[in-house]
């Protein structure tokens, strides 16, 4: 097991790697210059030109990557452009709101979806279950700033029963968080859906009925444990689409997190800014993964067997 | 000509009952057929936008006329500059769904290639190809698009190559698993062993049998490219004012939407409108395409 770990730790050095390559020569490769974002249009060539140096701009491409991917292993990230600050501590003082932005949401997601998931599997075809496949249709094809928007317009604007923009009190986090896990949760419904179908199918759930086991009993213990990995499977991508759905939620309800930094990161050029948001994005969605490939061995025997074989 | 048509037709149908079967399953699919019509109503009424409301309604600004609700003259109201909203979206559908159509053809024409060339070689050339797309698959979609647009700058071209870019990997890894599934099949080695050639082999065996899926994927990422051009105009960081758009359009009304809710709820509705029929032809397909998969 701790061997399956380290390796999987070690694949995602060279993912990294490739990313990093990848923004940064994406930034560093177009029109546009830092120094000059940095003094405005009325600086002089000669204080440009001192700018450059003292940043490493005059020197060629590959030697500046190199640069800084060797210090950012030693934890330095560089100064933002914009800020004047390390930008490991603007990255660092972002992140907690968008994280508990994306894990409220997965939450909303993975306690509504699962369950009305699983009620639909079990009433196939009746009512319930073509009202909530309807919803979940639905749900899909709303972007998610239009439903933000909407929820804003009749929740806060029309009757005023929650703040529209923040991030402070619990009230704040529930217009976003249906906003963002909204289309989550329709996809969680209609995985738990469909594998709850394929595995009520089985001969071991018609064997389980047969030696008399009670419904409660044959849908928690024998069916939905067995309809569980493709679910887990799903949380953990979610978390992934989370992250980047967080970028538009954040900017429709004016929450001070890493998605709202990004946009202004961007636009201002702050390649630093931007490298190292991308960076952690890219780390805690490779870390998920694999949280959710160790989670199977829990879950599916048959897994951790293969982990120790 | 329609006879020509015809015989044509005839005689495809006749010869793969494969087609037909598959054609007859998603017409008794009544929510994919209504998708079908709803998507075929769009097409229409984007290629005869300039027909039903001329596009000046669109951009020419009247402010005498600004914030009418919406009533006979303006169906759908109009915006802050007086811009008629209902010419907005009809012109804006225009855009998205060109925009969605030639993203997702791109994409697909690039991303097969890359797909192709990696299971036909397999080996380190299948490894490194691959890699490279698992490079540009950890980097969310919307992310990896916002920041090429944002390098490039704003223009409906640049969002057009970013959104591209983010789409490449998942039709690569969609047609390399569908070529791959396929080659092992008994009945290749079958039409292998009668001699036949390479080339009708991946025309007449391989690519009929695998091209369900990339249709699928293809019908599913036309429905995300239309969300994430609306949602980086949104962001503004997609197409400019003051061409219609209906992210933008979002964008812009949200300001005033406390007094003028249907600024925004309009255009919401014709995105909603757009990516739930789309969802519904690739929902519908992927049944008819592989009943096996229907539940």
């Amino acid at each position: 097991m701790i061997r399956y770990i380290s390796k999987r730790i070690l694949i995602m050095i060279p993912v990294l790697l490739g990313i990093s390559f990848l923004i940064f020569s994406i930034m560093s490769l177009t029109p546009g210059d830092p120094a000059l974002n940095i003094l405005g249009k009325d600086a002089t060539p000669e204080s440009l030109q001192l700018l450059r140096e003292e940043m490493g701009l005059n020197e060629n491409f590959l030697t500046r990557y190199a640069k800084y991917m060797i210090n950012a292993f030693r934890g330095n990230f560089g100064i933002s452009y914009t800020t004047k600050t390390p930008v490991f501590d603007e990255v660092f003082t972002r992140y907690p709101t968008t994280l508990k932005l994306s894990f409220f949401s997965v939450l909303f997601a993975v306690t509504l979806g699962i369950p009305i998931g699983i009620v639909s599997a079990i009433k196939r075809y009746s009512l319930a279950d073509s009202f909530s496949m309807t919803g979940a249709l639905l749900l899909t094809s709303i972007p998610s700033f239009w439903l933000g928007l909407m929820l804003m317009l009749q929740l806060s604007l029309k009757h005023g029963w929650l703040p529209s923009t923040g991030f402070d009190s619990w009230k704040h986090y529930i217009m976003p968080c249906i906003t963002l896990g909204a289309a989550d949760l329709a996809i969680l419904l209609r995985i738990t859906r469909s594998n709850m179908l394929e595995v009520i199918r089985q001969d071991y759930i018609r064997t389980a009925k047969a030696k008399g086991a009670g419904e409660v009993r044959l849908i928690f213990k024998h069916a939905f444990r067995n309809a569980m990995l493709p679910i887990v499977t799903t949380i953990g991508l979610t978390f992934g689409s989370m992250l980047s759905g967080a970028i538009v939620v954040e900017s429709v309800f004016g929450i001070p997190g890493v998605g709202t930094m990004i946009i202004n990161a961007i636009r201002a050029k702050d390649t630093p800014l931007v490298m190292a948001s991308v960076l952690f994005f890219t780390v805690i969605i490779g870390l998920i993964n694999l949280l959710v490939d160790i989670l199977y061995a829990f879950i599916d025997p048959r897994v951790a067997s293969r982990y120790r074989g | 000509m329609t006879a020509n048509v015809e015989v044509i037709n005839k005689n495809k149908v006749k010869k793969s009952g494969q087609l037909r079967s598959i054609c007859n399953r998603y017409k008794r699919n009544k929510l994919a057929m209504t998708g079908l019509l709803l998507m075929l109503l769009l097409i229409i009424a984007s290629l005869s936008a300039h027909f039903i409301v001329d596009y000046d309604n669109a951009i020419h600004q009247n402010m005498e006329e600004r914030f009418q609700g919406p009533r006979s003259k303006h169906i759908f109201g109009t915006d802050h500059y007086g811009r008629d909203i209902f010419a907005r979206i009809i012109h804006g559908a225009k855009i998205s769904i060109f925009m969605g159509l030639f993203n997702v053809f791109t994409a697909l024409a690039i991303g097969s290639i890359i797909g192709s060339v990696a299971a036909y070689f397999g080996g380190y050339v299948d490894s490194i190809l691959m890699r490279l797309m698992d490079v540009f698959l950890a980097v969310p979609q919307t992310l990896l698009a916002i920041s090429i647009v944002a390098v490039l700058g704003q223009g409906v071209f640049n969002l057009m190559i970013a959104l591209c870019i983010a789409a490449i990997p998942k039709f690569a890894r969609v047609v390399r698993s569908a070529m791959l599934t396929v080659r092992e099949q008994e009945y290749i080695e079958a039409a292998k062993a009668c001699g036949t050639g390479d080339i009708r082999i991946i025309f007449r065996h391989v690519m009929p049998n695998a091209i369900g899926p990339i249709i699928v994927q293809a019908t599913l990422d036309m429905a995300t490219s239309i969300l994430s051009i609306a949602s980086l105009s949104f962001l503004g960081l997609g197409i400019a004012p003051p061409t219609p758009e209906w992210g933008a359009m979002l964008s812009e009304g949200k300001v005033y939407m406390r007094d003028y809710p249907y600024l925004v709820v309009f255009p919401g509705l014709a995105i909603v409108i757009t990516v739930l029929s789309l969802n519904l032809i690739g929902d519908g397909l992927r049944d008819a395409l592989d009943p096996r998969l229907r539940n």
